[in-house]
């Protein structure tokens, strides 16, 4: 049975190198047969790297162990759904797992209706068999996750307990989706620059696509805040950690391609600095995957260590050096339609806010590297810990913030700096009061909370303007009531209106950043049973809790659990108990300390187990009051929403052209 | 020898893998001033964690170490400083402001001046550019609209022409 699984790995590897040789013969000679073939070839890679999946999943679902994978991250005591989910549990079946996705995106785009793009297809071929091909090469040299022990072990070691939660059997995978998508859009982009392609049909076809990526990337980063919250017990949704860093990296770089990306559509401009994106982009995916995958930098994530790095740091080097040698060589090409007209446009609001994002993505991927750099250089490795990160990147956060109040206000080409003004005065006026509110009537006091709220409230004001804007006019121009208005509104120009849903969803999600951040308190004490400990915060009052019981708790094979029962009384009153428990995994001899939580909209109880006596005379919490928490999944779930109405396909472009034709029936006629 | 060595691995081993199963709970320990300096450093043995968030053997008898050290009359910061000077900067979450700790923080606030700079150019460059009579403003009158015209519609119009 391993010996299929690899089969089909090597039988993929074949296909995908022949697909790249003969996709670029086809071109080349403008055979559409051999571009055919290629294709064929391509499709086939899928389709082996599937069987290859699925053997691995049998595999791993009878608990074959003499596969050194299967008792790597599986032992006689997993339950079934946790040997499925095994396949990403460990390096070597996870970079099968993302060469198999990979393929599914390359599959996919191969398979769209190509039309007026044909002549890209061999170019796209060839670039993403190019990058599928790495990764197939490595399951199938150094990583292989079919490699067999010269014996067969009576039992596996079992996975890494930190993976044992819902959110970590779907992060994982929604992440590679995230990361593996880009490869659409990149693939486009070379083609469009080896094709000498000038206008912006690279950037519309894969438009979907980089905004499907964008959103599971964004999920990836959103699930993996929640697991962390929910199941390493330290009261935060977001570490700095280098894993997590090297997933967020990526998307400060796409977030603004997919915005500049409407500045070349609507006004011809930042063709050079679009490509250079895309390019910046997938480079960094690959680096992601790369410092996930090859254990480089130490930390909670990172299970891996092995000898794919140098090989991961060869391919990047290349795939960079070409690309950004094409971009040179085509750099005439890709000159500008349109000039700035004013200083003070949506155009120059764009560009600045490249610069934020691509400021951001730089200071986070020097202080995730600087370990490394300067452990290479001088010896001598600095830590560079969540401080630094949230000083350096809290004030560029807050000026996006802003910006995205103020962009959406700015037409194209100019407005005067009195013109704005006036438009800007209610959102300007919301934002004051409510900083003014804020600081007279609530507990808020901070001037770094005060001010972040103010932008908030401010940036809230100018999204809603534009959608009551837009409404209105539905309404006088139709008749039709609110509700129908709003609806017709985002479903006739979804791409803009759910853009706007995806800032409302971002507010949502920085209030609850700036509640944690500035508001969270957090107490750790030793009580004795019966005795109570107190911890308070303005947001939600007083909490009382009181130590009753101590004992073991049913669970899962192979996993102690010792739990902790404690009343909870918000200013006087009992409003339920927190239970939160140690998992204590005998095989790993690793401890888990998972936190129970007492749920409010506005704030939440966060509760873990630090310590105990034997005999549960007395024992130690750690209590959090987490304000605000809520509005950051909710903000969340807003910008899930808004990205897909932006993605859904919609009646647009049939609108687009009737209206269109009815303007030339008039310049006709 | 080597006994000797392979008994001091498993017993470092099992010293950092033990489970937090009867911690000495102290008393009359204040715990948060305690995690307030635990806050501030790393923990030893896993690079992401801070000292106060680890729950490992090592990072509980660092903290106890902690407590006795505030116990004996020390300040935050004096403790703080008594870590670095064993075991070096490392220990601490925030990388130092000078030496090679410099770096850090000074590239990002290099690369934000220089983009800033290029971004200025750039724009300085491209409205310098313009013709003098593009200093109308397009939603005064129905008649600067004709003088601004909308290059995308234009283009739309051109386009349908074409595929007519």
């Amino acid at each position: 049975m391993p010996a299929i699984g690899y089969t089909a790995q090597v039988l993929a590897f074949i296909l995908t190198l022949y697909a790249i040789v003969v996709s670029a013969a086809g071109a080349k000679k403008n055979r559409q047969d051999l571009v055919m073939s290629a294709r064929n070839a391509s499709l086939g890679a899928t389709i082996f790297l599937a069987i290859a999946v699925l053997v691995l999943e049998y595999l791993l679902i009878i608990g074959h162990y003499q596969t050194e994978y299967v008792a790597d991250v599986t032992n006689n005591v997993t339950a079934l759904f946790y040997r499925m989910t095994a396949l990403w549990a460990s390096q070597n079946g996870s970079l099968l797992f993302f060469a198999f996705i990979m393929s599914i995106f390359t599959g996919a785009a191969i398979l769209r209706k190509w039309g007026a793009v044909q002549n890209l297809l061999p170019y796209v071929m060839a670039v993403l068999n190019l990058v599928l091909v790495f990764f197939i090469g490595l399951v199938v040299t150094v990583a292989n996750p079919f490699a067999q022990l010269p014996f067969f072990p009576p039992d596996g070691q079992g996975m890494n307990p930190m993976l044992y939660h819902w959110g970590m059997i779907i992060h994982p995978p929604i992440l590679y989706i995230g990361f593996a998508g880009f490869i659409v859009p990149y693939a486009f982009s070379m083609a469009a620059l080896i094709t000498r392609q000038r206008g912006d049909l690279w950037m519309r076809t894969s438009r979907r696509w980089t905004l499907i990526a964008w959103l599971f990337l964004g999920m990836g980063l959103l699930l993996g805040g929640r697991w962390a919250y929910d199941v390493l017990g330290w009261g935060g949704y977001w570490g700095w950690d280098a894993v997590e860093n090297a997933a967020l990296i990526p998307w400060l770089v796409a977030t603004p391609f997919i915005h500049s990306v409407i500045m070349q559509e609507s006004r011809g401009m930042m063709k050079r600095w679009n490509v250079a994106l895309m390019i910046l982009t997938f480079s960094l995916v690959i680096e992601g995957t790369f410092l996930t995958r090859s254990g480089v930098i130490g930390s909670v994530h990172t299970f891996a260590q092995s000898a794919i790095g140098p090989l991961f740091l060869g391919f990047i080097g290349i795939m960079f050096i070409l690309s950004l040698a094409l971009f040179v060589l085509r750099w005439d090409d890709l000159s500008s339609d349109n000039e700035l007209d004013s200083l003070l446009s949506r155009e120059s609001a764009f560009l600045l806010a490249n610069l934020l994002f691509i400021a951001l993505a730089f200071t986070v991927w020097w202080g995730t590297h600087f370990p490394i750099i300067s452990e290479a250089i001088t010896g001598e490795k600095i830590v560079v810990g969540p401080p630094f990160f949230m000083k350096t990147t809290g004030p560029l956060f807050a000026a996006l913030v802003l910006l995205m109040g103020i962009a959406p206000l700015m037409p194209w080409r100019r407005i005067t700096s009195r013109k704005l003004l006036y438009t800007l005065r209610w959102p300007a006026l919301v934002g004051a009061l409510t900083a003014a509110g804020l600081y007279f009537f609530t507990w808020i006091k901070l001037p770094g909370a005060l001010m972040t709220f103010a932008f908030l409230a401010f940036t809230m004001t100018t999204t809603l303007l534009e959608y009551g804007r837009g409404i209105n006019a539905r309404r006088r121009a139709h008749d039709e009531n609110a509700l129908t208005a709003t609806l017709r509104l985002t479903a006739r120009n979804r791409r803009r209106y759910g853009g706007y849903l995806v800032h409302i969803g971002v507010v949502l999600l920085a209030i609850g950043i700036v509640g944690m951040e500035f508001y969270q308190v957090e107490t750790q004490q030793n009580i004795d049973r019966g005795e109570t400990m107190i911890v308070s915060s303005p947001v939600a009052g007083t909490y009382e809790l009181t130590y009753q019981d101590l004992g073991m708790a049913p669970s899962q094979p192979g996993i102690e659990i010792t739990q902790a029962t404690l009343t909870v009384s918000r200013n006087g009153q009992v409003v339920g108990e927190v239970k939160p428990y140690q998992e204590f995994f005998i095989r790993q001899q690793q401890p888990m300390t998972i936190p129970d939580i007492h749920r409010d909209f506005m704030s939440e109880l966060y509760v873990i187990i630090a310590g105990w006596e034997a005999d549960g005379s007395s024992a130690t919490f750690k209590a959090y009051i987490n304000p605000f928490i809520n509005w950051l999944w909710l903000g969340g779930l807003v910008l899930i929403f808004g990205t897909l109405v932006a993605v859904w396909p919609g009646p647009e472009p049939a609108r687009r052209r009737s209206r269109a034709k009815s303007k030339t029936g008039v310049v006709t006629a | 020898m080597k006994t000797h060595i392979l008994l001091l691995t498993l017993f470092l081993l099992t010293l950092f893998t033990l489970p937090v199963l009867a911690q000495d709970p102290q008393g009359d320990v204040d715990l948060d001033a305690v995690n307030a300096v635990a806050r501030k450093m790393n923990c030893p043995t896993c690079q992401s964690l801070n000292l106060a968030d680890c729950r490992t053997q090592t990072c509980n008898q660092w903290r106890e170490q902690i407590a006795d050290l505030l116990a004996s009359g020390m300040t935050q910061e004096e403790v703080l400083d008594w870590y670095v000077a064993r075991y070096g900067e490392e220990v601490l979450q925030e990388p130092p402001k000078h030496g090679v700790g410099l770096y850090v923080w000074i590239l990002p606030v290099i690369g934000f001046l220089v983009g800033a700079g290029w971004l200025a150019y750039i724009l300085k460059r491209w409205s310098a550019n313009q013709p003098e009579v593009a200093v109308v403003e397009i939603d005064a009158s129905p008649e600067a609209t004709i003088t601004a015209p909308d290059d995308d519609y234009l283009k739309q119009v051109e386009q349908d022409l074409q595929d007519l």
